[in-house]
């Protein structure tokens, strides 16, 4: 244990200075081994454990026996501390791969890398609260789960992803669809900030025109008792999945050759999005902030349905939008979509992209 | 003046006054210091006639031949051991002289070997790759508590003996290596001294003694590191050379040589292949010069200086001596202080001791049990406040 310990401290020291170098070697000679102790020298352990009581021997031998005991003990801590960090690192390590945070449970807790997305984060039951609550195996066993998601999540991450095999069967594209385009899927959460810069990004950029987008709504759950992450963000969503449940009804009714209602530029989905990401209210507030900082639930309902007006529903198209996104119809879609994101996308920041084979994380820029 | 010894005569001989003052070095069993003289006659040979011996014919090299002679011709007087009976070869060092001799022996010459218990390794390790590569019985003898051999429970008919003249250990003497030797030969058999120890401060054992090896260490008497072989002429009928090489051979042909140690000037080459250490050498002599003149004096206050700090080891409750009596090696533990930790801990305060069982494990560890020891082995560069030092830095600790 000592040797081990005194190997890693030795590796650090070693980058700093040269003088480190030849203990080290040593060190690494006792860890694997290779030394057969000959009797004419002592171990290395006895040097290094020597090196400090040589000190303590010549004024206070008594202490020699509860120190040297001593130093054993804390090599046998330091070395539980140094492997569960290393296991740590190599756990954030696989997490960073796979999902581009280095914390599966919480990816706001990673301090790489995350700045530019909305994390989904996980409840996580922390080591002095396992044992406080006497369910230390728990700790544990939750550890070895994370581990194992992060380790599983690599071969995910690069696998070949199409689009296609998660757009939400009722989402739209933002533009007509066009056959030389490839496809493009964005999960978003109406109330992250991030969703919006990349939106505006993508604006800028002319995405649109490259790629067929559509999104998948996912509400980021809260934490904490919060149940949501962004609080009107679950309503926002229930009446885009409403309006896109409502209107491919409406669509499927049309007898041949009647043309669709097109009362916006954009499909509503989309305008929804696009009017939250990019519109400001009469009071100058930029929407998503004012949805996220100032509206309650019922400011925002009613304002979502004097958008609906403003685009032209009539007050009986907009009951029944209304109606559907009170729907458990319009709940379990929801459920479904979070599922395939959290268990079949499997990421763990927002804005996630889906396009060009791969899966990309947080802003697009 | 921090680099100069403290004692006013050694200051003034400037024999150790090179010594950092704060260095107490208790280790001489291992390796003597050496004092100025001998470092000034390696240096002057290094600067002034650096050169091969024994091949050339220019002038440093003459020089070097002459040295080299003298060196030999001082070893055997330093041993009152006749040169017509012995010749001197230089080699590396006790092991590699011990090894020389065993390994080359002739099969069949002896029936046994035999040794003691306080050997050192050296001559341990060598007396059972011996006994498997000739397929002989070996013996251990148990020394006595006064380092004497019981004559009457040894056999030595045709038997290879090799045991150390003065034990590392404590530095117990072979009181009867005379009649020891005496025994052997008259049995037949082959004796090897190992004089490592006896050299510097203990000769007087070995001397005028009819063995027919001696070996040593120049590095344990003052002189630099080097092995010296004294050899009796009549072993070489029991050697079978197998260590061959240049500075060894009057001719060579395609597939035989002539060996030049058949021819008496150049017997010695018999056991020095290759090039030899002609600076260590040469300083060896001056280091034979140096104890001369100095031991008959010096010698008094080691003792006295052994006996002291001998004394306060006995004093102390939980010291537990190996030695009977006072001598220049005194080995020792605590009954409670790991010896390792004892000796790093007076490291701290600048004192060199051993710790361990000084490549002597199969007595110490193995036969007595003893944990790590501890070892002082003083030198004629040891001062009265070295060992003041060293009690006082002990006084509290051992306890
Ligand atoms: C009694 C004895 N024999 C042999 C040796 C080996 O000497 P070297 O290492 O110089 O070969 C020693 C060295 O300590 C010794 O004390």
């Amino acid at each position: 244990m000592v040797c081990i310990v005194a190997f890693f401290i030795l590796c650090i020291t070693s980058i700093f200075s040269a003088r480190f170098r030849r203990p080290l070697k040593k060190a690494w000679a006792c860890l694997t081994k290779k030394v057969r102790l000959q009797k004419c020298e002592t171990g290395f352990k006895d040097d290094v454990k020597n090196s400090v009581l040589a000190r303590v021997v010549m004024r206070r031998p008594e202490l020699v026996k509860p120190l040297g005991v001593a130093m054993e003990v804390l090599a046998v801590v330091l070395v539980i501390v140094m492997v569960w960090s290393v296991a740590e690192v190599v756990k954030g390590g696989a997490a960073m791969i796979a999902f581009g945070t280095c914390d599966v449970r919480q990816p706001s807790a990673c301090v790489l890398g995350t700045g530019e997305a909305c994390n989904i984060d996980g409840e996580r039951l922390g080591f002095i609260e396992s044992i406080r609550t006497g369910q230390p195996h728990r700790f544990v066993t939750n550890w070895f789960s994370e581990f194992g998601e992060a380790f599983s999540g690599i071969p995910v991450r690069f696998r070949n992803w199409d689009a296609m095999d998660y757009i939400p069967e009722n989402a739209s594209f933002y533009r007509d669809f066009d056959w030389g385009l490839p496809i493009a899927l964005k999960i978003l959460d109406p109330g992250c900030g991030v969703c919006r810069d990349s939106y505006l990004n993508k604006l800028d950029s002319g995405f649109m025109d490259r790629y067929n987008l559509a999104f998948l709504a996912y509400p980021i759950p809260g934490v904490q008792g919060e149940e949501w992450a962004f609080r009107n963000s679950y309503l926002i969503v229930r009446y885009i999945e409403a309006v896109r449940s409502v209107e491919l009804e409406w669509f499927l009714e049309l007898e041949e050759g009647e043309g669709e209602i097109l009362r916006t530029e954009l499909a509503t989905d989309w305008m929804i999005i696009d009017r939250l990401f990019t519109g400001f209210d009469e009071m100058g507030r930029q929407y998503q902030d004012a949805f996220n900082a100032s509206y309650s639930a019922e400011e925002a309902e009613e304002r979502l349905q004097s958008w609906l007006r403003e685009w032209g529903f009539s007050e009986e198209e907009l009951e029944q939008i209304v109606d559907r996104s009170r729907s458990g119809e319009v709940r379990a879609t929801i459920e479904t979509n979070m599922n395939v994101v959290d268990n079949v996308i499997r990421t763990k920041m927002i804005p996630t992209m889906i396009f060009d084979g791969r899966r990309w994380h947080g802003l697009y820029s | 003046m921090k680099f100069l010894r403290g004692k006013k005569e050694a200051v003034d001989s400037g024999e150790f006054g090179y010594l950092d003052a704060e260095a107490v070095y208790f280790d001489s069993a291992c390796q003597s210091l050496r004092p100025q003289p001998v470092i000034d006659a390696l240096t002057e040979y290094y600067k002034e006639f650096n050169s091969c011996g024994e091949r050339v014919k220019y002038a440093w090299g003459r020089k070097v031949d002459e040295r080299i002679e003298d060196t030999r011709g001082a070893v055997l007087k330093l041993l009152k051991m006749s040169p017509r009976k012995y010749f001197v070869s230089f080699t590396l060092n006790t092991t590699y002289g011990v090894n020389l001799v065993l390994s080359q022996l002739k099969e069949g010459v002896v029936k046994k070997v035999v040794t003691t218990d306080i050997e050192h390794n050296s001559v341990g390790l060598a007396t059972i790759a011996f006994a498997k590569k000739h397929g002989v019985e070996r013996e251990v003898i148990a020394r006595k508590d006064d380092g004497s051999i019981d004559l009457k429970k040894a056999n030595f008919k045709d038997a290879l003996v090799v045991v150390n003249a003065v034990s590392n250990i404590d530095g117990r003497v072979l009181k009867n290596l005379h009649e020891v030797v005496d025994r052997v030969r008259k049995g037949g058999g082959v004796v090897v001294l190992d004089a490592a120890q006896a050299m510097a401060h203990s000769r007087g054992v070995i001397e005028r003694c009819e063995a027919d090896v001696v070996v040593f260490s120049a590095h344990k008497m003052y002189a630099p590191s080097l092995g010296v072989m004294v050899v009796g002429r009549g072993l070489l009928e029991k050697i079978d050379l197998g260590f061959v090489g240049g500075g060894m051979v009057d001719d060579a042909w395609e597939d035989d040589y002539k060996l030049s140690y058949t021819n008496d000037e150049h017997i010695h080459t018999v056991f020095e292949p290759g090039l030899q250490a002609f600076g260590e050498i040469v300083a060896l002599g001056e280091a034979i010069r140096w104890l001369k003149k100095t031991e008959k004096t010096q010698v008094v206050e080691l003792k006295r200086l052994s006996k002291k700090l001998f004394d306060f080891l006995k004093s102390k409750k939980g010291v537990v001596l190996v030695n009977k009596e006072a001598n220049a090696v005194i080995s020792f533990y605590h009954k409670k202080i790991d010896g390792h930790l004892l000796a790093a801990g007076m490291s701290s305060k600048g004192i060199m001791a051993r710790s361990g069982y000084f490549c002597c494990h199969y007595y110490l560890d193995h036969v007595k049990k003893y944990p790590p020891l501890v070892r002082f082995s003083l030198g004629y560069h040891t001062r009265e406040e070295d060992v003041d030092r060293a009690i006082e830095a002990l006084e509290k600790v051992l306890n």
